[in-house]
């Protein structure tokens, strides 16, 4: 649910947080506009949250530096404020307690009512802000599309019963979706 | 080669039309979101492509009798108040959109085939055409030799045909299929 296109005029990150610093509701602001999500469903709180163990899971092994976050997390881009579903963010001086101040290396949106955002604008966002590796899981196609935006413009197409590489980890991490349901 | 960034005020569809009349248009120009872009000279394999899309389009549509358009870069589409674009190939089948000089509005088909600007057409493009209406986009790739495939009608997620397959046109019914790899 959206609220009413031009009733705001357009407001900036900074207007943005002081908007919204009493608010329980999950809001994004997009091209200066502020936008709220949904409520997710069951499948894709599962999916969220076993991605985001599995990921923990692989970076305390390696003991890595990268932290693994789950929304509801600001994530500041340029004028856009969003909160992916989950995202790893490899410089630490990005991160503080209230947001990530830049590009997430890694970034999974997994979709739910808002579809169509995922594959377009926030896709156009999080590109040209610098975001290495973007996936997008879909539940109700059973797919995952996955960016490497470092190698290639050109995307992959993986199913769920496929084990997906992670390419900022050299591919020594693979996920499979359909594990996770 | 774009225009430096920031220099310039964003400007809207209409000032950009006075600034480019098209009798004095030897670059090729758009407008994204108030900034104007220039556009890359296109090489040899990327147009081999546009004019084999075009003709087996085309060759589609006067077989059938059909009231759709297509047409080639450089054309403008003035998508919005501050988005202008030349898409490589559109086809458009309301011809009141047409008013001559440009297509008002959105087509009904687009294809793009990556050159240089590469990113733009899987990021910034793209997010104009679902926006606006476009129904099916294709991004032919020959650096990957791959199509993705986009049919917003029925779902966001889209497909991928390699050069060698068949690609399918949903605006048509699946009745008209276009293998890249026959253009080349």
């Amino acid at each position: 649910m959206a609220l009413p296109e031009r009733a705001l005029k357009k407001i900036t990150a900074d207007e943005f947080f002081q908007l919204t610093e009493e608010s329980t509701e999950r809001l994004e602001l997009i091209d200066g506009e502020i936008v709220a999500l949904a409520a997710p469903s069951r499948t894709h709180q599962n999916i969220v949250a076993r991605l985001h163990y599995t990921i923990f899971g692989y970076i305390t092994k390696n003991k890595g530096r990268c932290n693994v976050m789950i929304s509801p997390f600001d994530v500041v881009l340029g004028d856009d404020v969003v909160q992916p579903d989950v995202f790893v963010v490899c410089n630490p001086l990005i991160l503080n307690e209230r947001c990530c101040n830049g590009a997430p290396d890694w970034v999974i949106e997994v979709v739910s009512s808002n579809r169509g955002d995922d594959f377009t604008k926030k896709l156009a966002i999080y590109q040209d802000a610098g975001v290495r590796e973007y996936w997008i899981v879909d539940p109700k196609n059973q797919k995952t599309l996955v960016y490497f935006w470092e190698k290639n413009d050109f995307p992959d197409i993986y199913t769920f019963e496929t084990p997906i590489p992670v390419e900022i980890y050299n591919r020594e991490l693979s996920i499979q979706i359909s594990e996770l349901l | 080669m774009a225009l430096p960034e920031r220099e310039l005020k964003k400007i809207t569809a209409d000032e950009f039309f006075e600034m480019f009349p098209e009798e004095s248009n030897s670059e090729r120009y758009e407008l994204h979101e108030g900034e104007i872009v220039a556009m890359a000279s296109p090489n040899e394999q990327h147009q081999n492509i546009i004019g084999g899309a075009y003709s087996e389009i085309r060759a589609f549509i006067r077989k059938k009798g059909g009231k759709c358009k297509v047409m080639i870069s450089p054309f403008d589409v003035k998508l919005t108040d501050t988005i202008v674009v030349q898409p490589d190939v559109l086809v458009v089948c309301d011809p009141s959109k047409m008013d001559g000089k440009r297509c008002n509005g959105a087509p009904d088909w687009v294809i793009e085939v990556t050159s240089t600007n590469k990113g733009d057409d899987f990021g910034k493009k793209l997010m104009y055409y679902q926006e606006n209406g476009v129904r099916e986009y294709w991004i032919v790739d020959p650096k990957n030799q791959k199509t993705l495939v986009y049919f917003w009608e029925k779902n966001d997620f889209p497909d991928i045909y390699t050069f060698d397959t068949p690609i399918p046109v949903e605006i048509y019914n699946r009745e008209l299929n276009i293998q890249i790899s026959e253009l080349l």
